[in-house]
């Protein structure tokens, strides 16, 4: 273990260049695509899931909405990708650095709001006041409210960073610990070695729900504004 | 020496090594031709190991471990110093250095096979 438990999320670099962006293109080699009706295993599994989530998540939207349908699930392959790989050892996650996180929830936020204000101004507006408030609160609670939607993006943005990188510090230190526990006492190892693989298990799961809840969350902001 | 093929045209391990430098000169190093041998190179491998009828799970598995073993690449200087040894010198951890006193350093032992 090393003594700057965050030295595992530093940026990589290759002999001083920063190597964040071939990481981030990765999951594309992935994903392969094709001109063929039928095609082999890997593409027509990845096909039918994607159709599967397109299907789930855009039926709520009206037609204006579902233009947004190449962008919501590229988001979601991405993040489900990038979090999964992420799992592997020694790899690099970029969800887990802020940046990035911020770079994807605010252009995607500003783009439902500037829509909403675009299409529906009145009813934006509107949303900025809750029905049946009381005369005397209503300044406080248009502050607030705009407060609130301000607030959305930060924290589509920290929940999935603090989301991930939590659960790759909690492997981080379990497994710091089974070594540790090897050499003190050998029967305990077992059940820390147990944690750990349900803790693994854990992570795959909250690798591809943080993806979902970004993805759902965006569509649903733009669900309100379209 | 003449070939009966130009050199341009020839594969990599077809080449004779008095013909390498000239071969290498050949190569088309503009962006569009870097990313045409990275396009070459990943539909080789895609149509060799998962464009295939029996297809298994190993074609994948490969590339994942190439990922797992270049991340570990990257970070190597600061991973060396958390290996696992049976000896610990003083200082093998990242710590910046401390000013040490001006008396003589005492004697270290030698534990070749196990520094860390």
């Amino acid at each position: 273990m090393n003594e700057n438990l965050f030295a595992s999320f530093a940026a990589p670099t290759i002999l001083g260049l920063p190597a964040a962006v071939p990481i981030i293109l990765f999951p594309s080699l992935l994903i392969p695509t094709s001109k063929y009706l039928i095609n082999n295993r890997l593409i027509t599994t990845q096909q039918w899931l994607i159709q599967l989530t397109l299907k789930q998540m855009m039926t709520l939207h009206n037609t204006k909405g579902r233009t947004w349908s190449l962008m919501l699930i590229s988001l979601i392959i991405f993040i489900a990708t990038t979090n999964l790989l992420g799992l592997l050892p020694h790899s690099f996650t970029p969800t887990t650095q802020l940046s990035m996180n911020l770079a994807m929830a605010i252009p995607l936020w500003a783009g439902t709001v500037a829509t909403g204000l675009r299409l529906k101004t009145k009813n934006t507006l509107a949303h900025l006041l809750p029905q049946g408030t009381p005369t005397p609160l209503i300044p406080m609670l248009i502050i607030i409210e705009t407060i609130s939607l301000f607030i959305q993006p930060m924290a589509l943005a920290v929940r999935l960073t603090a989301n991930i990188t939590a659960g790759h510090l909690l492997m981080h230190l379990i497994g710091a610990a089974t070594l540790a526990l090897s050499t003190i006492s050998l029967p305990m190892t077992p059940i820390i070695f147990t944690i750990l693989a349900l803790l693994t298990i854990l992570e795959i799961a909250v690798a591809l729900i943080q993806a979902y809840v970004f993805t759902l969350l965006v569509s649903l902001y733009l669900h309100d504004n379209t | 020496m003449a070939s009966v093929i130009p050199v341009k045209d020839k594969k990599l391990l077809e080449v004779k090594w008095v013909e390498l430098p000239s071969w290498i000169l050949t190569r088309d190093f503009s962006p569009s031709g870097i990313f045409g041998a990275f396009r070459r190179s990943y539909y080789r491998y895609y149509n060799k190991y998962i464009n295939v009828k029996k297809r298994s799970i190993s074609g994948v598995t490969m590339v994942l471990a190439c990922y797992v073993l270049f991340s570990y690449c990257l970070p190597y200087k600061q991973l060396k110093h958390e290996r696992l040894c049976k000896y610990y010198l003083r200082g093998h951890a990242r710590r910046p250095p401390t000013p040490r006193p001006s008396w003589p350093e005492p004697l270290r032992e030698e534990h070749n096979l196990d520094r860390c």
